[in-house]
């Protein structure tokens, strides 16, 4: 990570010539909504390969550039993800990326019910009041007996707000 | 008498372990990780070279990598032994030490990755190639914004081990 900081002391160089970063302007896109889709996963457990696919309805909050995310499998099934929408510099209003950590992620790996995940997404939605967008993204996942990786592809399918929690803690 | 005191040695070490055979990454290895982020709306690659240390004890694994300049970050692992030759290969999941289900905290950043390893017994060459994919190195500095610059990027893994002498590190992250 010593490039990664390099490259903000260049971009805070950057910032004083007025050559600076993008500045928020309340107008970012949103991913709220209703999603459809499905998240394919490719893991190793048991020592053997494994893929299985799933195709949940995913919900989504924003406020702000915090997410809120929850997958229900149905019967009474449910998994929360907690992230950050990251602007595109030149399009913040439809395009950017999200990043989404699974509730209950740390950095204890092989606990009885650890399930650890991680993944970077691509979002690319059109001005409202259109619904139709587009989350695309992988993330890795870690078990005790297994470790993973899982495509996640989604279309929006309703803007209105579940009214999620964008953190772990509610 | 002796006999009895070997086997009791032998059987002690393997249940301590919990793998009987089962690769083994223990050692210094060298190596990059390739990385792309989007940071402040904008994409950034950059090459890291850390010096990394890796010791393992059963399935548990710690990995110190070394940047330089007083760089360093730690991660702990699970081995994941092959079905058809766990002596020799298998994957590993590595995460970031204080990694959290905290979104935009301004503590240490969030990384999950998935390894290949290949490590034949009695050999000191081992690969360890994958990706991992970190997010939440808020920065609320550079420049100064009261909301933080979120980020999250992808990191691709080229490790080969020099030396198999076991560093002595922890398995576990520090509290």
């Amino acid at each position: 990570m010593i490039v990664f900081q390099l490259i903000r002391v260049a971009l805070m160089a950057a910032a004083l010539l007025g050559l600076g970063p993008r500045v928020a302007t309340g107008q970012d896109f949103t991913v709220t909504g209703t999603w459809t889709g499905s998240i394919s996963c490719k893991s190793f457990t048991a020592g053997l390969k494994e893929t299985t696919k799933v195709a949940p309805v995913m919900t989504v909050s924003q406020v702000g550039n915090e997410v809120g995310v929850q997958l229900d499998f149905g019967g009474g099934v449910f998994e929360r993800y907690t992230g950050l929408a990251n602007p595109d510099g030149k399009k913040p209003e439809t395009k950017g990326e999200l990043g989404l950590i699974r509730c209950g992620t740390d950095d204890v790996l092989g606990s009885e019910e650890s399930f650890d995940e991680i993944g970077r997404f691509t979002v690319a939605t059109k001005a409202p009041p259109a619904v139709k967008a587009s989350l695309k993204g992988t993330t890795v996942t870690a078990r005790p007996e297994s470790v993973g990786t899982c495509k996640w592809k989604w279309t929006r399918t309703d803007v209105a707000d579940p009214g999620l929690s964008t953190n772990c803690q509610q | 008498m002796r006999r009895a005191a070997v086997v009791f040695a032998v059987v002690v070490c393997a249940a301590a372990a919990g793998r009987a055979d089962a690769f083994d990454l223990t050692g210094t290895w060298t190596g990059t990780a390739k990385c792309t982020s989007l940071f402040q709306g904008d994409k950034f690659k950059f090459t890291d070279l850390p010096a990394v240390q890796i010791t393992q004890v059963g399935r548990e694994i710690g990995l110190r990598a070394d940047y330089g300049g007083g760089n360093v970050n730690f991660y702990a692992g699970r081995a994941y032994d092959d079905a058809k030759k766990p002596d020799e290969k298998g994957e590993v999941a590595l995460v970031a030490c204080g990694t959290n289900s905290v979104a935009g905290d301004s503590g240490p950043f969030d990384e999950l990755g998935r390894f290949v390893a290949k490590a034949k017994p009695g050999k000191v060459k081992a690969t360890l190639k994958g990706v991992s994919y970190y997010s939440d190195p808020l920065d609320f500095v550079n420049p100064p914004n009261p909301d933080g610059w979120p980020e999250a990027g992808t990191c691709k893994w080229t490790l080969t081990r020099v030396d198999t002498t076991n560093p002595a590190g922890g398995t576990v992250c520090e509290r």
